[in-house]
């Protein structure tokens, strides 16, 4: 009887959810976000597949920006993998149906950033349509290998999960061409399998490498006594160990490749207590220790990519720390030359062109090299945004900068317009290492703060780019000081000139890190346990501060009170301050009542600019395996608190941010995915603005003078959705209206700041401008399936002009470039006229705005206003470039109408002349046909039609002074006023011109003509009885 | 109580188990679709249309006119400035003639494009007899076009083309088409978006509003089997009335 309730329950609450419209992405259609990029720098590449038959199509896939593709070998790229996971560990092409693509997600390139996959991925078109067939708690995929020989075989290397113990990892294989998968070989819950060779001469022959692995979130661990390497001749159905002539174990991660022309011959480079290179030229079942160079043996768990040449089995390439090949077979190697450049450090793919093997492409930590000459040296493919940002700040300047660091990438600045749009020569490049937090001086804009890994802060002089290193130290009996890999450098909210960094101390400055001041005792846990980074990495000592633990991860001073300070560690602690750092309260017991694990990272703290005692935090504890979306709110400074809950929330939180008006307005980023609400917390929805589903955000910020949501995404670059501010207007009541016509901000008239986009200069990104001109916005509870469109009509109530709109859901935006309609300019020439295209300016005033739909009409008001922003065009100046521009717009109207006149005239010479019978009429005709050519080739253009051969008459003089006028924002000059005056002059000549001959001529022509007609009809036989 | 419960339980659970067990299908989709713009019967008799549209640029109408020759030729004239340009796609070649850049005679269209336009010349679509004409269709489930619900049918045509089309899932009404077309043998996506479905004379419902990302083409006129002149599916040069006359 209960559960009969419960279902009746269930069928009214959804009955009831049904018919309200529920807040989405979708309510906001049309604000889309601008992929700001840049392709400058680029991002960590993870594979790199090419089809083998043009040698054009490549598939790139990427450690936070999914998979892309290029069908001109690297011209230009499309992502093709933007509604799935972002994080690629490998790509395999079925060379015999290309168009059949295997994805594994989760890369396997295991630093402390990197992210998880959900499962293998397979499209039969190329990429247009996927289907996740299985896999899907593998977390990291290294490796997919499609039988040559029968492509319903395919195989998986799966390392399996980083962070926790998991059945979810070894080989798995396929014999349904990827549609079930089982596991064919598997050790523990520790080790999974790092690398797979088939032999493409017989494929039952297969290869691969286990290996134990493990990070916590202070140490690492490439090694264990199950680490080996086997080899199955029965398609691996039985494995067996190979050992002989390799070393003692343990072993740590093994890379393996066989020469695909000699498969016999094979390489590896196994992590081992001394790691080394070893070569087989029997299959595996004996093995050489070679000689090795320091970049083919170093960090073996992240330099996992060897590969030999296609044809030749003796060029060996070892894509390291840096580029290494040999032409002997593994027993030397050079490295590659940086003429022509340098190429990024850090290699974990290579294509090589199978049809021309001096062609390939190599995936670094920044973005995609091509080299023409076997490696020898290289070049950079600009056009790939997958910058790893870990945060982003903006400035106040016009147009606002936006600052930024990156994985392996460094810290750059860019303005967010810029003429022509935004463009990787924008960037501008601040700070070295990797880059995190960067901090624009808010009280200074020639200053800004940025960091390298560990704790590096420096402060940059912009317009010079020098910078000074102001790094807190320790002090006298202090402990070492623990700088996170990605330490907080904040700048105050309620005092721009606060500036807060931490260790496992709290440390302030007011005056640009000139004077520092320790303001907390240490907030973290400080458990030793967790402080032996010197010893971690395994087999390989690998301490780059990336395991440092027992830090300050976040800070944030309160909107409202710069005396109230939160404080997050990466050992779960969440600390606050009310009086300026004297004491400190740790209330991290609090949060876990609400149901978030004990020592999480404290993510990101939100305080409220709405009240004082609210606060929201994310927290995150994908380190100890738990994947869960934490987010938190606390409304009375932290002793309680309310964890969010959402069956949209995907992928650990990183951060929550609340909007600047509209308090109920909440953003969220997390791993996988960038999330908002607008009611508070209460429903949550996916951000698919033009933002890829599951986009790893890791930043938000809101620029406070454009209401710009500036995001930062770790794999996608920056990106920019412009103008939230319909995200604060369309509340659930009124997103219950079917149509919806904005009232807009009076708009300041303008010809626009920065100039349109285009094409990316050769190779490169293009991140866009903001709208030059405020769009008209409406909202449409659902797609429209009548005709839409916007009319524009002045005070008089004259229309300016009608412009076809949009139809989708949600916010819809038309772009009015605040002219009238064009004047009708005069045909009949060999030239198009530009005019045509072309109309004045309209003045400031009250406007109409009517939006059309099917047969409902909406109406509001708009405000145009002088745009008082540019001193160079006073009110005055504004009003004789209107009449300057409306002269010319009549005269053009005028002129159009005389050559219609004339055109016209002619035509009746040219109906008749063949007709009458006077010879005499005959001559007259063409006589007058000739005058009033000869006339009208003074009026346009008529001769020349190439494009090349400049004809100007009487219009295109018009055209341009007119264009010259109606765009720019200037008083016309003295010159150009004469002109205006020289060309109504002229016209007028025209047109008496031809009124002297029509009256003169024309008339009795016509007279003649009709005579004549009259005098035929008149004699013509009478037709039938 | 519990008689009343089931009995208002029951239906509504039978009701929804029916229709999550009714899976669609592609031809399930085609058959709905063309039920609701008019019958498959009604499109299967066209064999001429002439199209009457107009696009808009910077306040400024472009008037347009596409005549179609069913499987045989197509032509599409655009206006601007009183100057006429074209693009001619017939089933053997292919012509445009732009004027308006200075482009003085009509130039030949070059034989990978003329293929791809060629499926353009059947004016019935490609999903009436879709097996007859050797076309692949396959449902590739449910998507959403901005969040509007949809089905999602993917067309390979004979030649090779791909589209994806979109129908509304709550009244079959195409709304968009993905096509990809190979340019210099380099992928490339068009998208257009359909709508302000209006019933035609002949019985069929066809959209006024094509949208293709530069702007909306609103149809004024559609004219259907109305008998076509087939001199204009040969290139002429026919820059100005003045032109022509000399």
């Amino acid at each position: 009887m209960k559960r009969h309730f419960i279902l009746l329950a269930c069928l009214f609450y959804f009955g009831f959810a049904e018919a309200q419209t529920k807040i989405n992405s979708y309510t906001f259609g049309a604000m889309e976000a601008r992929w700001l990029g840049p392709g400058t720098m680029s991002g960590r590449i993870t594979a790199i597949e090419g089809v083998n038959a043009d040698s054009r199509t490549l598939y790139v896939g990427t450690a936070g920006g999914g998979v892309w593709k290029s069908t001109n070998a690297g011209a230009s790229f499309k992502p093709i993998f933007d509604k799935y996971c972002m994080s690629i560990g490998a790509i395999a092409i079925d060379q015999t149906n290309p168009k059949t693509v295997f994805v594994g997600a989760g890369e396997s390139n295991m630093r402390n950033t990197v992210s998880i996959g959900d499962g293998i991925y397979k499209t039969t078109d190329g990429g247009d349509n996927w289907n996740k067939t299985g896999l899907d708690s593998t977390e990291h995929i290294a490796k997919i290998i499609i039988d040559p020989k029968n492509n319903n075989t395919i195989y998986v290397a799966a390392p399996g999960p980083l962070w926790a113990d998991s059945k979810h990892r070894g080989v798995y294989k396929s014999i349904d061409g990827g549609e079930t998968w089982n596991k064919i070989f598997y050790i523990n819950e520790k080790t999974g399998c790092a690398d797979i060779a088939v032999d493409p001469s017989n494929p039952s022959i297969v290869y691969a490498t286990m290996w134990e692995f493990r990070r916590l979130p202070y140490s690492f661990n490439s090694g264990g006594v199950n680490s080996g390497m086997w080899k199955s001749t029965d398609g691996g159905q039985h494995w067996r160990e190979l050992k002989e002539g390799l070393p003692e174990k343990p072993y740590g991660r093994i890379a393996l490749t066989l020469a695909p022309g000699a498969p016999q011959n094979m390489l590896a480079i196994v992590e081992a207590k001394e790691t080394g290179l070893f070569i087989s030229a029997d299959g595996g079942e004996t093995w050489k220790s070679q000689s090795a160079t320091v970049n083919v043996v170093s960090r073996p768990f992240y330099f996992s990519c060897l590969v030999i040449d296609p044809k030749d089995p003796k060029r060996v390439y070892r894509p390291g720390y840096g580029f290494s090949y040999s032409d002997d077979g593994g027993y030397s190697f050079t490295d590659a030359s940086y003429d022509g450049g340098w190429v990024h450090s850090d290699h974990h793919a290579l294509w090589i062109n199978p049809n021309y093997t001096n062609q390939m492409y190599l995936g670094t930590d920044g973005g995609v090299y091509y080299s023409l000459d076997r490696g020898a040296t290289w070049m950079f493919v600009y056009n790939l945004p997958v910058g790893q940002f870990y945060h982003v700040a903006c400035d106040n300047t016009t147009p606002y900068r936006m600052y930024g660091g990156l994985q392996d990438n460094g810290s750059w600045v860019a303005p967010s317009a810029a003429p022509g749009g935004v463009n990787n020569s924008n960037w501008n490049f601040l700070y070295g290492g990797d880059g995190f937090w960067v901090q624009p001086d808010l009280t200074d804009s020639n200053i800004a703060y940025a960091e390298s890994q560990g704790g590096n802060i420096g402060r940059i002089e912009l317009n010079t780019n020098k910078s000074v290193d102001i790094a807190p130290q320790a002090g006298k009996e202090e402990d070492k000081l623990r700088w996170n890999w990605n330490t907080p450098i904040v700048t105050g909210q309620a005092n721009h000139h606060n500036l807060y960094t931490g260790a496992q101390y709290l440390y302030k400055t007011n005056n640009q890190g000139r004077v520092w001041q320790k303001i907390s005792p240490d907030l973290t846990t400080n458990d030793k346990k967790k402080q032996q980074q010197e010893e971690s990495g395994g087999l390989s000592e690998d301490n780059t501060s990336a395991e440092n633990h027992c830090t300050i991860f976040t800070i944030a001073e309160s909107p409202l009170d710069e005396n109230r300070i939160w404080v997050g560690t990466d050992d779960g602690n969440l600390q606050v301050t009310t009086d300026g750092g004297k004491t400190w309260t740790n209330v991290a017991k609090n949060y876990t009542v609400a149901g978030i694990p004990a020592q999480t990272w404290v993510s990101s703290i939100e305080p409220s600019r709405f009240d004082i005692n609210t606060v929201y935090a994310t927290f995150e504890n994908h380190m100890y395996g738990d994947m869960k979306t934490y987010i938190a709110k606390s409304a009375d400074n932290g002793k309680t608190w309310k964890l969010f809950t959402s069956t949209e929330f995907t992928g650990y939180a990183h951060k929550i941010k609340e909007d600047l008006i509209d308090k109920n307005l909440l953003f969220l980023g997390t791993e996988r995915g960038m999330f908002a609400t607008t009611d508070g917390g209460e429903n949550w929805f996916r951000m698919k603005n033009h933002i890829p589903d599951y986009c790893m955000v890791r930043d938000i910020q809101i620029q406070p003078k454009t209401n710009d949501l500036v995001i930062a995404t770790h794999g996608r670059g920056v990106m920019v959705i412009n103008d939230i501010s319909p995200m604060r207007t369309i509340t659930k009541e009124v997103a219950e209206k079917e149509v919806l016509l904005m009232e807009s901000k009076p708009i300041a008239i303008t010809t626009g700041k920065y100039g349109g986009g285009g094409s990316p200069v050769s190779g490169g990104w293009l991140g866009g401008n903001p709208d030059d001109i405020q769009p008209i916005e409406y909202y449409l509870k659902d797609r429209a399936t009548k005709d839409v469109k916007v009319e524009i009509y002045d005070a008089t109530g004259k229309l300016m002009q009608s412009i076809p709109g949009s139809k989708r859901k949600g916010v819809n935006k038309v772009y009015w470039n605040l002219r009238m309609t064009p004047p009708k300019t005069a045909t009949g020439s060999t030239k198009m006229d530009y005019a045509n295209f072309i109309a004045p300016m309209v003045l400031p005033g009250t406007y109409t705005v009517k939006l059309l739909i099917g047969d409902k009409t909406y109406t509001q008001q708009l405000q145009l206003v002088h745009d008082k922003d540019n001193k160079l065009f006073s009110e005055e100046d504004r009003k004789a470039q209107y009449n300057a521009a409306m002269n010319l717009y009549h005269l053009h109207e005028q002129l159009a109408t005389l050559v219609d006149k004339i055109t016209a005239e002619q035509k009746l010479v040219t109906n008749n002349i063949d007709s009458v019978k006077s010879a005499k009429t005959k001559k007259q005709l063409k006589e007058y046909n000739t005058k009033l050519e000869e006339l009208r080739s003074t009026l346009l253009a008529t001769k020349h039609k190439s494009m090349f051969a400049d004809e100007k008459k009487l219009r295109e003089y018009i055209s341009e002074v007119y264009a010259a006028i109606c765009g720019q924002e200037c008083k016309p000059t003295n010159l150009q006023l004469e002109r205006v005056t020289v060309l109504n002059d002229d016209y007028k000549k025209g047109e008496q011109t031809y009124e002297k001959l029509q009256q003169e001529t024309g008339k009795k022509l016509e007279q003649t003509i009709n005579d004549e007609k009259k005098r035929v009809k008149q004699t013509a036989p009478s037709g039938g009885m | 109580m519990k008689r009343i419960l089931k009995a208002l339980i029951v239906p509504v659970v039978l009701v929804c188990s029916f229709s999550n067990l009714k899976a669609q299908t592609a031809d399930d989709i085609i058959q709905k679709h063309f039920a609701a713009i008019g019958g498959v019967d009604n499109w299967k008799k066209i064999n001429t249309m002439k199209t009457t549209a107009s696009m808009t640029a910077n306040g400024m109408e472009i008037p347009l006119i596409i005549t179609v020759q069913q499987n045989k030729a197509m032509r599409m004239e655009l206006t601007i400035n009183g100057m006429t340009g074209y693009s001619i796609i017939t089933d053997k070649t292919g012509w445009n003639y732009m004027p308006f850049g200075g482009q003085t005679k009509p130039e030949v269209v070059p034989d990978e494009q003329v293929k791809q336009m060629q499926d353009g010349l059947d004016l019935q679509g490609p999903l009436v007899d879709y097996k007859t004409k050797g076309n692949k269709v396959t449902y590739l489930g449910k998507d959403d076009v901005e969040g509007t619900d949809c089905y999602k049918l993917k067309v390979v045509y004979t030649s090779g083309m791909e589209e994806t089309m979109y129908f509304d899932a709550t009244n079959y009404y195409h709304i968009r088409s993905v096509q990809k077309v190979t340019a210099n043998g380099k992928e490339e996506s068009i998208t257009k978006n359909f709508s302000n479905y209006q019933k035609t004379p002949e019985g069929i419902l066809y959209p006024m509003s094509i949208d293709m990302g530069m702007g909306a083409m609103n149809v004024k006129s559609v004219e259907i089997n109305k008998p076509v002149d087939a001199s204009i599916f040969k290139p002429t040069e026919m820059s100005s009335s003045k032109e022509t006359k000399k």
